[in-house]
């Protein structure tokens, strides 16, 4: 049986601005509930909203290095619903005219490159949060997120398996984080999607489309992977069941469960999806003109696929290096100062995607939130690159000194007494010892089996604290077992 | 369009308002009148080329600048229901949170 997986994403990404979309309240994470409200967020009669210009720009500017067609006139609209979470009964969207269309986003994956296309971009605010779990049967409603600026970006179903979903969102992500127009974190709220999923199965020379179901609760891109895998194999096994029939079932939209790691039925009414659109009488029509446009545009940089083919060019990076360093802009921004401080590329990368890379996961930072001075880290490079200290010793020692604020890597090589010892007198006369701790694994390694030399290295290595050269230590155990 | 009882109904209930069936009557009477007016307009012809999206103005905006809050309880005073805190409204099931 063979199917094929169309997969559509409709993102609501908050915008980073300093107030909210219509008013004045500040945008801020964690405030005490229900201070960061007034008239017009909350909707109290003779208010008028005021669209934040500054929040269309950085909406034109992703629609920009998205490469959608910015609409030349646009417009708001009330999309109305009766729910706790919108003070107003209406929240105010775009309708008919939304900012930009068309455009795509390139995602990678194993299987390669492509392009998914997007279908709309536009803007809309933010509703309140409810908290449900009041003993008195009642809701408690916190309105300081109403009102907060948010970007709607849908794409066609042209996403064909949860990987590609997984690589959507990373590219999204990554091209957000570098135009600095949210902090698009999932966790935390400010980058929400709701995938969408069906099936083409074709069975007998014709193709069977399974219902469209729309997943929501996906607080992290692990989940939507997650939750469109178990929907993919859901819909498979409900065909297998009703076969063509299945086509008639009604689209849905269902829940993921992280815990059961299952999508379930999410009950909802038919009429709540009546919004009655119609234009927003308080906020008049605007214009994008190339002046805005121009605006937007300066405010693209180079985006990360641009930037990770010239570093692999300019640098004689590797694919996976040039990659792992753009994906975050300041990762990439803090190579290019490593290397503009005196570091040869090659080793700089590494040092940065290895070494500083596993020291910031492990302190959940980013690469240039763990604040080594670039200078500092070019002048670690230079030590190696050298040969005045040996790498291993240099990742163990003194990349853990200079973190803690050590600030004179040659210095610190000194007073630790890190320098990389190449008196191969003393090298030699360790690696004796070696062999002759290790039998097993010198019979092992004269056996025909090679990897057994690196017990007897590693036995070298500790015993120099390191501060040898491994390719020497190597050689030399080579020669002692020739 | 026309607008009947039923449809009266309909949308009191999205909006959580108690309507009798005889207001009802005579409320789908008004809408119905009122909702013709906007439909005559419909009927209206525009010159070629003319984007009437909304009826005034053109380009308003503000620049990103925060402004001032309401203090909480004032925020608070009008609420049907409230604990000092929160909005308090009836618990809410038929929709998780967004
Ligand atoms: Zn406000």
């Amino acid at each position: 049986m063979k199917h094929k997986v169309l997969v559509g994403m409709e993102v609501h990404l908050q915008l980073r601005t300093r107030s909210k979309m219509f008013c004045g309240c500040p945008v801020k994470f964690g405030a005490p509930v229900n201070t960061l409200v007034c008239p017009v967020c909350l909707g109290m009669p003779g208010s008028l909203p005021v669209p934040n210009r500054e929040a269309i720009t950085m909406a034109l500017a992703l629609a920009t290095a998205m490469g959608c067609e910015i609409a030349g006139l646009t417009k708001f609209d009330r999309k109305n619903y009766f729910y706790p979470d919108l003070p107003k009964g209406y929240q105010i969207s775009q309708y008919d005219r939304p900012l930009a269309t068309g455009g795509g986003i390139e995602v990678v994956t194993e299987a390669g490159a492509k392009v998914v296309r997007l279908r709309r971009l536009h803007i809309e605010e933010d509703v309140g949060k409810n908290l449900h779990d009041d003993a008195k049967g009642l809701s408690r409603v916190d309105f300081n997120r109403a009102g907060t600026p948010l970007v709607e970006i849908v794409s066609e179903p042209d996403i064909a398996s949860p990987e590609e979903a997984r690589a959507y969102l990373n590219a999204l992500r990554a091209l957000v984080q570098y135009l600095d127009v949210s902090d698009a974190n999932m966790q935390e709220g400010n980058l929400r999607c709701e995938p969408n999923v069906n099936l083409h199965i074709e069975s007998g020379g014709t193709i069977v489309k399974t219902p469209i179901i729309e997943v929501k609760n996906l607080n992290s891109v692990r989940n939507v992977e997650r939750a469109l895998k178990f929907e993919i194999d859901r819909q498979l096994a409900e065909y297998r069941e009703l076969g063509a029939a299945v086509a008639a079932r009604p689209r849905a939209t269902r829940g993921y469960d992280d815990q059961r790691d299952q999508t379930f039925v999410m009950r909802e009414k038919e009429e709540a999806h009546d919004y009655r659109y119609f234009p927003e009488p308080d906020i008049p029509t605007f214009s994008i003109d190339d002046q805005w446009r121009a605006e937007a545009s300066a405010r693209v940089p180079e985006l990360p696929a641009a930037r990770r083919g010239r570093f692999a060019a300019e640098f004689g990076l590797s694919d996976y290096d040039a990659d792992a360093l753009t994906r975050e802009r300041s990762t990439a921004d803090y190579f290019e100062q490593v290397t503009a401080a005196g570091a040869p590329p090659k080793p700089a990368a590494n040092w940065i995607v290895s070494d500083l890379a596993r020291h910031a996961n492990e302190a959940k930072k980013t690469v240039a939130e763990l604040r080594l001075p670039p200078a500092r880290l070019a002048a670690l490079v230079r030590l190696v690159e050298e040969g005045k200290v040996s790498r291993q010793a240099a990742a163990k020692d003194l990349l853990p000194r200079l973190l803690e604020g050590g600030d004179d890597p040659a210095a610190l090589v000194q007073k630790l007494g890190l320098a990389r010892i190449d008196d191969l007198g003393q090298i030699e006369e360790t690696a004796r010892r070696a062999i002759a701790a290790n039998a097993k694994a010198v019979a092992d390694y004269r056996g025909g089996k090679q990897a057994a030399l690196n017990a007897i290295k590693g036995f070298v290595m500790r015993e120099m604290k390191g501060k040898a050269d491994p390719a020497v230590v190597e050689a030399t155990l080579r020669r002692l077992l020739a | 369009m026309a607008i009947d009882p039923a449809e009266v109904l309909r949308i009191a209930r999205l909006a959580r308002l108690k309507v009798d069936p005889d207001e009802a009557r005579r409320l789908a009477k008004d809408l119905d009148r009122i909702v013709g007016h906007i439909d005559s307009l419909r009927a209206v012809e525009l010159p070629e080329g003319s984007e009437a999206l909304t009826c005034f103005g053109r380009d308003v905006h503000r620049a990103d600048e925060p402004g001032t809050c309401l203090p909480r309880e004032d925020a608070l005073r009008n609420a049907p229901m409230q604990d000092g805190d929160f909005f308090l409204v009836p618990k809410i099931v038929d929709k998780e949170e967004a």
